[in-house]
């Protein structure tokens, strides 16, 4: 027997049910149907607006056995606009309940919202590409994000309105070099006397070593551990900020210092800041680009301002 | 006349050769025969979305979407993919045509993009080196050239037969081991709760236990850059507790050092502009009797692509007296 090939996942089970239980409903027609997801907190907004068929209503209550949805909501449609009908809504064991004998008579239409968690995102990788620039321009120091949908007629197909809120680029901005060239060679000597002295077995060298770190430490004008301190400062995400730019149709979302992969981390000083941004992509626009500007100037005279180099 | 109008046409205007290159056009729902995409030799389609791909068609260096192959009207998604080439910087031209069912061109757009890598040579390598043991002076010391655009990641490392080996100091050993019994500490709730990760946390391990000691150990760390990417894409919380977990693992590894001694590490391994050294702590044992130094440099970029290693004439090593000294030391970077 040959094997099925394997479906390509694009949507999450639990929407997929939700669309499925009010498609074979008989009670009501479902005219439009929107999905909104948040990327960060996984979470969906489903709405579907629908019409009443009134023969069908005694054919009873409609279940949505999933527990996963938080929150039902619905509003009535047509003449008596946008009431809220919350007590059509049951909380049972399995999941919800919606009662459609209690849809008050006037009512021609209702709006469902769905509020749920999606608790496999695995699918997004199926549905956009996500790109961000290695390595940044010459020109401007920026660097280039891009956004694209891999699918549209899947959802075109089934939706009114699809969205993708908040998608996620992190960009490493290198930095290492604004950090590393405003450091004076006489600090970094400083540094080096001593790591010697500390690690010097030998207490007929150590007095030499002492006086030689004394030299030393006259060139620097202030106190070594300050300086390296006001240099640690610089990396923390608050401080670090305005040092990016992010232009729209991408926004700023948060910042943390990069994670090292082939030398010695110390988790202080990073060599690369991962910078987050995000974008919205939705049926009117399945791709988008942006920029990420790092103002390396900036942090290099920040630097220099610090060793007074 | 039929006017077409492109309402977005992208394709980064630079990237690092290697790099894939995404793009897009956007247009207005107008009726046309065929796209056509030109593609100079630089460049590789890799993707298209939102089209039938078995009605995709190529010729030569073209390739032709056709109006039926389009998925969704009014929307071209694309992925390339470019190729290292032997020149260091080149910029390419792509074409993208509108052509009518009569086969007239109803428009013609191009985007130019800047293809670079970096690239190391060596300018001079001395026959000789002496080391002086009491000043920690290297005479006559190897000089190479980063050139282009793009960091470089460089492993220093000797050959078999050298007689003087590269080594990993013992402080470095026992940070490795640290680290790792960190970080298993920390991945040990992150496999519990998130069990479906747990082969990305193993490998992780395993690289950090290994290190970069070959071009083959350079692509599984590769590997696991893209399924970091994924996994951000995917599950933000995951990679949020990800992140902490390295960085607890690093701070804990880390804190018998002084803040002085890690900014001082952090310093060596930033050997020139844009040349990161991987484990700049390495050393060479040398003594007054010359022996041979048999060395060769792994280079990487920032996509974690291995570029061929360069290989350094052999040179005679002598130091003023026995003892060890940085491998980097033996370097002039320019």
């Amino acid at each position: 027997m040959t094997k099925a090939p394997k479906k390509t996942r694009v949507s999450d089970d639990i929407g997929e049910e939700i669309y499925r239980i009010l498609d074979e409903t008989p009670v009501l027609h479902v005219k439009s149907r929107e999905v909104s997801i948040r990327v960060p907190d996984s979470f969906c907004t489903f709405n579907a607006a629908a019409s009443v068929n009134r023969q069908e209503l005694g054919s009873g209550e409609i279940c949505f056995p999933l527990d996963e949805i938080e929150r039902i909501s619905v509003h009535s449609l047509g003449s008596s606009e946008f009431a809220r009908l919350d007590d059509l809504i049951l909380k049972i064991p399995e999941g919800f309940q919606l009662s459609t004998k209690k849809i008050p008579e006037e009512v021609e239409g209702i709006l469902l919202t769905f509020e749920y968690r999606i608790p496999d995102m695995s699918f997004l990788e199926n549905i956009v590409k996500t790109s961000v620039a290695a390595e940044p321009s010459k020109e401007e120091d920026s660097y280039w994000m891009h956004a694209q949908l891999k699918r549209l007629k899947w959802f075109e197909d089934r939706y009114d309105r699809w969205q993708l809120l908040d998608t996620p680029f992190n960009v490493d901005v290198a930095i290492e070099n604004e950090v590393a060239t405003p450091i004076p060679p006489y600090f970094k000597r400083h540094l080096r006397l001593l790591r010697t002295l500390v690690k010097e077995q030998d207490p007929h060298k150590i007095p030499t070593l002492s006086m030689m770190l004394a030299s030393s430490r006259r060139r620097i004008k202030a106190d070594p551990y300050s300086l390296i301190s006001s240099l640690e400062g610089l990396f923390d995400p608050q401080q670090f900020r305005r040092f990016v730019e992010v232009m729209p149709p991408f926004k700023y979302s948060h910042l943390k210092k990069g994670g090292e992969f082939l030398d010695f981390p110390t988790g202080i000083f990073p060599k690369t800041m991962s910078v987050t941004c995000r974008t919205k992509l939705d049926l009117e626009t399945p791709a988008c680009e942006g920029k990420l500007i790092y103002k390396k100037r900036d942090l290099y005279n920040e630097i220099s301002k610090i060793f007074g180099s | 006349m039929i006017i077409l109008t492109v309402k977005s046409l992208f394709i980064p205007s630079y990237a690092l050769q290697g790099e894939d290159i995404p793009g897009h056009i956007i247009w207005d729902e107008i009726n046309f025969g065929y796209i056509k995409i030109e593609l100079p030799e630089t460049i590789l389609k890799k993707q298209l979305y939102n089209v039938r791909k078995e009605m995709v068609e190529t010729a030569g260096n073209a390739v032709i979407i056709r109006n039926k192959a389009i998925e969704v009207d009014g929307y071209l998604g694309m992925l390339f993919s470019s190729k290292k080439i032997e020149d260091l910087a080149v910029t390419s031209r792509i074409l993208f045509s509108f052509i009518g069912e009569d086969d007239v061109t109803l428009l013609k757009e191009s985007r130019e993009i800047y293809l670079f890598r970096p690239n190391i040579e060596l300018v001079e390598t001395p026959d000789e080196i002496k080391v002086d043991m009491e000043k920690r002076f290297v005479h006559n010391r190897i000089r190479a050239r980063k050139n282009e655009e793009g960091t470089l990641l460089l492993k220093i490392r000797s050959v078999k037969d050298s007689e003087i080996q590269v080594e990993t100091p013992n402080s470095m050993i026992g940070y490795i081991k640290r680290l790792l019994q960190n970080l298993q500490d920390e991945y040990a709730p992150l496999k519990e709760k998130y069990p479906h990760y747990s082969d990305f946390l193993e490998r992780h391990l395993s690289l950090i236990e290994k290190g970069w000691t070959s071009q083959e150990d350079l692509k599984k760390f590769k590997q696991l850059a893209i399924d970091l990417n994924r996994i951000q894409l995917e599950d933000e919380d995951f990679a949020e507790k990800l992140f902490m977990a390295i960085m607890n693992s690093f701070w804990r590894s880390t804190r018998f050092l002084s803040v002085p001694e890690k900014l001082l590490k952090y310093l060596e391994s930033v050997a020139h502009k844009k040349i990161l050294l991987a484990r700049p702590e390495s050393v060479i044992t040398v003594c007054p009797e010359p022996r041979i130094l048999k060395l060769e440099i792994l280079p990487s970029d920032r996509l974690l692509y291995a570029y061929d290693a360069i290989k350094v004439p052999d040179i005679r090593i002598t130091g003023t007296a026995e003892g060890q000294i940085e491998i980097v030391k033996l370097f002039e970077w320019m």
